[in-house]
């Protein structure tokens, strides 16, 4: 397999297919950093070329788009607070604080070099698992992933800022806005009225932009202030290298985490920022800087999900089940391309799949390096008082919502979320647990359907299932003593 | 009672009746559709008057912030009014005739740009999104009476 | 799997052939008649499909964007747009309220719109039959269970005790398996909730369920290894609709009994009456993939479009692609393709009420 991995990637540094995978790169930066596009966005744009490319090429150009989505999506996240794309939403929890302080720059480099990282190891545990994945995958049914979404759900009680009732209810109230839309296993449309637009549900990058973007626009205005509360602002450059190194187990745990979760098919690349975010709080000694600019929340976050692309392509790959819509995507275009994933993905056609490995790597090196050469001028965006950006990002956004279902539902759920949001943020209530229930009411309805009426009750019974519960439990009771040892609030 | 307190339990009591109505709401769901909601809503309820007692409990304690409906409204309230104006102004003229003029006008108005400066960085975002647009195959929310872009 | 990895590997020399076999085909545009208005020259059709990129109805329609340009004349472009939202409900109506009649773009069909419109689902403003057939393609599935059943042919499955079916909703393109079952009275129990087809698969695979049905493609790529290493066993086939409206073998899997044959072994006769109404209408929405123009489009374009297909069908090289990415299938052009859909199209309220009824009865659920 070695012999067969040089092949591929004297295959990939070939000029001729190192320009596609450059050309991706830069789509998916540009995608990246956009509010509100995202991979379906870039993919969709790439493949209309795909068709009767070289198919290593036209690889190197698809996956090289995703690889780096999670890498740029990081500046809109950390510098005004708005998610670039759904994979850094627990980025901004202690990403944009820091901005407040003006160590933009420092988050930045902490966020670019723990991405690199985790898109490195990402790759490298894709190919050092290949051979035994599929067995791995297989082990995970139905019960197993109710747990893993219940799981998360725990995570909850260390994001709920000073009062932890509120979480729990912001966490049932994302679960509400979930439910919106068909349900996910009879042909009922829950709480639609006449609206076609409702029928598919709110987009996630809608309730993200809306809950966090608005709010703190508007209050950005009100205030007549920049982001930036200081002045000065320190560029950190060396700071955030330093800050991932000294992490070095943290980016080496997220990583693992982002791998994990995304090659388990059917919890979904969104989660993995919040468990990651979650996991680092409840390992930190001293979390009383969590939601107030505390650098291990920016690592965490942005290690595991560049880590995460890595792991999503497994059962994409080895089973032909996409884990996210920019891996539905890509499993058309190499439909279009005339490769069938599946088992075969490790024999004849093993070219292609250590192709994607290279990729993925090479473009996380690529992704990082220009968005370390673009971060010092584009953080001094967080010293520009908001009246003078807020009309432009304000169109961006709107035009990045629209983009989600092209409908004018897309403005007005927007609009009306962004409200909700301010509210939140007016009235002291978190807003990261409503985007976690949101994002992992469907798993939790669709595997407790399907695990109470194949197994009945047995499945309480499995020892997977009883071992993930007691692992909930335990976070669950760490949550709420961290809480009492006065966790800083969090959102 | 101060303001705040008055405001956050109205604000328990909004969110509780948004509840009660998708509870009353799932009633007419089959079974298996209406279990989820049904669980979610009066789980919610149940902690919502926790903490409606929570938050009356507190009212000694400092509470964080002043009262929302007041000076911070105040504050706010022109600019959900730009906002308003550039969602109405998407509707009539549609997308990118609305955003040029509200780029421009916000920039100029409330940004304290000079007008030209506004001009131009209104101009060069309309440019930017219809390279986009062309690029990504973008669509634009059309204009009711007229959008030249369309 | 092997036509593809052959192809490959020379990308460039395929490139050539195929702007050759191009050339060539345009030569004898050129030099035949009637049928070639020259519409489209220097045009862009747009193909409307109504999903999210990703997935099989978007494969398709992308299929036909990236392979039938040439066919269509000089500088003639095809351009797939998507307009995703309620099932493919969203993007219908506006094809039907909102698009131009001038011939620019035609309405991507697939099972999930067919299903809304069959059952009478909320929203639906369109109605097929209405509009001009361009093009069909009825791809088919087959079923098959978990070797450690102890199954070997059709007949057996009446023999097993717990016969469980994984599927994603009633009104999902595994519907077709289930009026199947209905038709052959099979008892079964069915567990509803997968995301897609693809998880249902990983089911089998983990012993959650033991039945399944997977359509060609993936049925190749992923079940058939699973055949070879002795742990699936293939049972039957859906059938596919041929340009007459029969059910015919599946040409991807002319090996396996159709639903009918099975039918016949067991019971000794054709199937016929309300049963097999049903089953052929939910197979003709379920299996068939079809663009269809606006009535009032001009005739010229609805004549090209036709044409160009039937033209593309005749080109070994066109179809030799096509056997790849879509599977052994015909492209049914014009009122073959109205043929084909007709069991749904035309379906009766008899048959609308009996499905409404049995799976009520047998699944709880409403359609």
């Amino acid at each position: 397999m070695l012999t067969a991995a040089f092949d591929a990637l004297a295959l990939i540094l070939d000029p001729s297919r190192l320009v596609f995978m450059l050309l991706g790169v830069g789509v998916g930066l540009v995608v990246g950093v956009i509010p509100g596009l995202g991979g379906v966005v870039g993919m969709s744009l790439l493949l209309p070329f795909v068709y009767g490319m070289d198919p290593h090429a036209a690889i190197a150009m698809l996956i090289g788009m995703a690889a780096v989505i999670a890498t740029s999506d990081t500046f809109p996240s950390i510098l005004i607070g708005v998610p670039g794309s759904a994979g850094s939403q627990a980025t901004i929890l202690d990403g944009y604080p820091m901005a407040q302080q003006g160590q933009a720059g420092r988050a930045l480099s902490a966020a670019f070099s723990a991405s690199l990282v985790g898109g490195l190891i990402g790759a490298l545990v894709l190919f050092a698992i290949l051979p035994i994945a599929r067995p791995l995958v297989l082990a995970f049914q139905s019960p197993h992933l109710f747990m893993f979404t219940v799981l998360g759900l725990c995570f909850v009680g260390l994001l709920s800022g000073k009062y932890p009732f509120r979480g729990i209810l912001a966490t049932l109230l994302g679960m509400m806005i979930a439910m919106l839309g068909s349900a996910p296993t009879t042909v009922t449309f829950r709480y639609v009225g006449d609206s076609l637009y409702l029928m598919d549900g709110i987009p996630l990058a809608i309730l993200a932009m809306g809950l966090f973007a608005l709010p703190e626009i508007l209050d950005l205005l009100a205030d007549n202030r920049a982001v930036s509360r200081v002045k000065t602002l320190s560029s950190g450059w060396k700071e955030g290298i330093k800050d991932t190194v000294r992490n070095r187990w943290l980016v080496l745990r997220s990583s693992a985490l982002g791998v994990t979760i995304g090659a388990i098919p059917g919890l979904g690349g969104s989660v993995v920022d919040w468990l990651s975010y979650g996991q680092a709080v409840q390992s930190a000694k001293d979390k009383t800087r969590f939601g107030q600019g505390d650098v291990r929340g920016v690592i965490a976050p942005e290690s595991s999900n560049n880590a995460k692309e890595g792991g999503s392509l497994i059962p994409t790959m080895l089973f032909g089940i996409p884990g996210s819509g920019t891996t539905a995507v890509l499993l058309g275009g190499l439909i279009l391309l005339g490769i069938q994933p599946g088992p075969s993905m490790l024999t004849s056609e093993l070219s292609i799949t250590l192709t994607i490995v290279w990729t993925l790597a090479l473009a996380n090196v690529f992704g990082a390096l220009a968005c370390f050469a673009l971060s010092r001028p584009i953080s001094r965006l967080s010293t520009v008082p908001a009246s003078k950006f807020a009309p432009f990002l304000l169109v961006i956004m709107l035009v990045g919502a629209y983009q989600n279902t092209q409908q004018w539902g897309d403005l007005i759920a927007f609009g009306v979320i962004g409200l909700i949001g301010w509210l939140f943020k007016a009235y002291d209530w978190p807003r990261a647990p409503v985007l976690i229930g949101f994002v992992l009411a469907p798993s939790i309805e669709r595997y407790l359907t399907i695990s109470s009426s194949r197994y009945g009750w047995s499945w309480l019974m499995d020892p997977l299932v009883i071992l993930i519960g007691i692992i909930a439990v335990a976070v669950l009771i760490a949550g709420i003593r961290a809480k009492q040892k006065g966790l800083g609030g969090a959102s | 009672m101060t303001q705040r307190l008055r405001e956050e339990l109205l604000f328990i009591l909004v969110i509780a009746a948004a509840m009660v109505t998708a509870l009353a709401l799932s009633a007419e769901f089959p079974f298996i559709a209406r279990l989820m909601p049904q669980v979610v809503a009066i789980s919610a309820l149940i902690l919502l008057a926790v903490e409606l007692i929570n938050t009356w409990r507190r009212r000694s304690a400092t509470m964080a912030g002043g009262p929302v409906w007041g000076s911070k409204l105040r504050r706010t309230a022109p600019y959900f009014a730009w906002l308003a104006a550039l969602y109405t102004g998407i509707a009539l003229v549609g997308m990118l005739s609305a955003a040029l003029l509200f780029t421009f006008l916000f920039a100029w108005r409330v940004g304290g740009m000079r007008w030209w400066v506004a001009a131009l960085g209104a101009a060069a975002l309309i440019v930017a999104l219809m390279g986009f647009g062309e690029a990504f195959n973008l669509r634009w929310p059309e204009g009711f009476f007229l959008d030249p872009y369309r | 799997m092997n036509n593809a990895s052959l192809t490959r590997g020379k990308p460039m020399r395929r490139a050539m052939v195929l702007l050759a076999a191009t050339g060539l085909t345009l030569g004898m545009v050129a030099k035949s008649q009637a049928e070639v208005t020259g519409f489209y020259e220097g045009k862009t059709l747009e193909v409307l499909i109504p999903w999210a990129p990703g997935g099989g109805a978007d494969q398709w329609g992308r299929y036909v964007a990236a392979t039938l340009g040439p066919y269509l004349g000089e500088n003639a472009s095809v351009q797939a747009v998507n307009r995703p939202g309620a099932g493919g409900v969203q993007g219908s109506n506006e094809f039907h309220l909102r698009t131009r009649s001038d011939g620019r773009t035609v309405l991507l069909q697939s099972a999930g719109q067919v299903f809304g419109y069959m059952y009478g689902s909320q929203g639906v403003r369109y109605d097929f039959r209405d509009y001009e057939p361009i093009v069909a393609m009825a791809q088919g599935g087959a079923v098959y269970a978990r070797s450690d059943l102890g199954v070997e042919t059709p007949q057996d499955l009446w023999e097993v005790d717990e016969l469980i079916y994984g599927e994603v909703s009633p009104q999902a393109i595994g519907s077709m398996a289930l009026a199947a079952f209905v038709l052959l009275d099979l008892p079964h129990q069915v567990v509803f909730g997968y995301e897609s087809r693809g998880p249902a698969r990983l089911a089998l695979e983990q012993g959650e369920t033991n039945l399944d049905f997977q359509t060609t493609t993936p049925y190749v790529a992923s079940v058939v290894p699973l055949i070879e290493e002795g742990l699936a066993v293939p049972l039957f086939s859906l059938g596919i609709f041929d340009a007459n409206g029969e059910l015919v073998r599946d040409p991807a899997f002319p090996e396996l009994p159709t639903v009918a044959e099975v039918y016949e072994e067991r019971y000794g006769e054709t199937p016929s009456g309300v049963a097999w109404d049903a089953y052929r209408a939910v197979l003709s929405a379920g299996t068939i993939k079809m663009l269809w123009a606006k009535p009032d489009a001009p005739q010229a374009s609805i004549e090209e479009l036709r044409g160009a297909f039937r033209l593309a069908s005749q080109d070994e090289e066109f179809m030799a692609d096509s056997v790849t990415a879509n599977g052994p299938y015909d492209w049914l052009v014009g009122q073959e393709a109205y043929r084909a859909m007709s069991a749904s199209l035309e379906v009766s309220e008899e048959t609308l009420d009996f499905l409404r009824t049995t799976f009520k009865a047998r699944y709880g659920a409403d359609l």
